[in-house]
């Protein structure tokens, strides 16, 4: 029975920490940060918006040597407009993956067929910005 | 990935789609896992190479289009990944797939070397 309290009150904590930073205002804790002595350990940096996703899964793309960058844009399907196949698509799946530290599920994977839904499916960025912090 | 990796019932497949499902899940398993081959079998090749060389494998049967032929690939290449993740397999039975064909395999094209192949 207290196992069972347990993991429920750390989902909850988990998806609450989640919740509760939406991506639009994590500049209202940084405020609250610095304007108290208290410090927000769970702050941390700010989680990646949109458009960093978005850019940061082209560039993943970019570098697969069977895309032809010309004719890359967000909304370019992988099939249709820049002629890659079913295996091509899996393998551009498993590099977002890598490069955003996340595991997608098959059923996520198989919807992935432009950068924009790629973008879309990356759930919590925040493991990504502290990869990126790293290479830096 | 230190955990044994357990077996899968198998089982036939209804549909086209549902064994392209299979086929593309499987190929996602094997994807994900090359950098773990590599690393874990201490192989010392790439594990870009390990990708090239599951790609060649799945593209070896791109024409099959018999549904419970494809089922057997599937299970087979289930098969295969199971033996690799839990160390069923050494480095040297891994690093078998990536030898050059063997002479007796290659099959002859000029006439008489396929009549004494006995192939026509």
């Amino acid at each position: 029975m207290f196992s069972r309290v347990f993991t429920s009150s750390v989902a909850r904590t988990a998806t609450s920490s989640f919740a509760a930073v939406p991506r639009a205002t994590p500049f209202v804790i940084r405020a609250a940060a610095a304007a108290t002595p208290l410090r927000f350990y769970g702050a941390g940096p700010s989680p990646l918006s949109v458009a960093q996703v978005q850019e940061r899964v082209l560039n993943v793309l970019k570098d697969f040597d069977k895309v032809d960058a010309s004719k890359l844009t967000l909304d370019s399907h992988f099939i249709t407009d820049l002629g890659l196949d079913s295996l091509d698509q899996v393998e551009i799946t498993i590099a977002i993956e890598e490069e955003f530290n996340i595991e997608l599920s098959d059923r996520d994977a198989d919807d992935i067929l432009t950068p924009r839904a790629a973008a879309d499916k990356v759930p919590c960025p925040f493991e990504a910005r502290e990869m990126e912090a790293r290479e830096d | 990935m230190s955990t044994h990796l357990p077996s899968v019932v198998t089982s036939s497949s209804t549909s086209f789609l549902q064994a392209r499902r299979r086929v593309l899940s499987g190929y996602r398993d094997w994807i994900r896992s090359s950098r773990w081959i590599t690393e874990n079998y201490q192989l010392e090749i790439t594990s870009d190479v390990v990708k090239k060389r599951i790609r060649q494998e799945y593209e070896k049967f791109k024409g099959v289009s018999d549904l419970q032929t494809i089922d057997v690939l599937i299970y087979k290449g289930r098969t295969e990944y199971e033996e690799t993740m839990n160390y069923w397999k050494q480095a040297t039975h891994v690093m078998r797939f990536f030898d050059a064909p063997r002479a007796e395999d290659v099959k002859p094209t000029d006439f008489l070397g396929r009549f004494y192949a006995g192939r026509d």
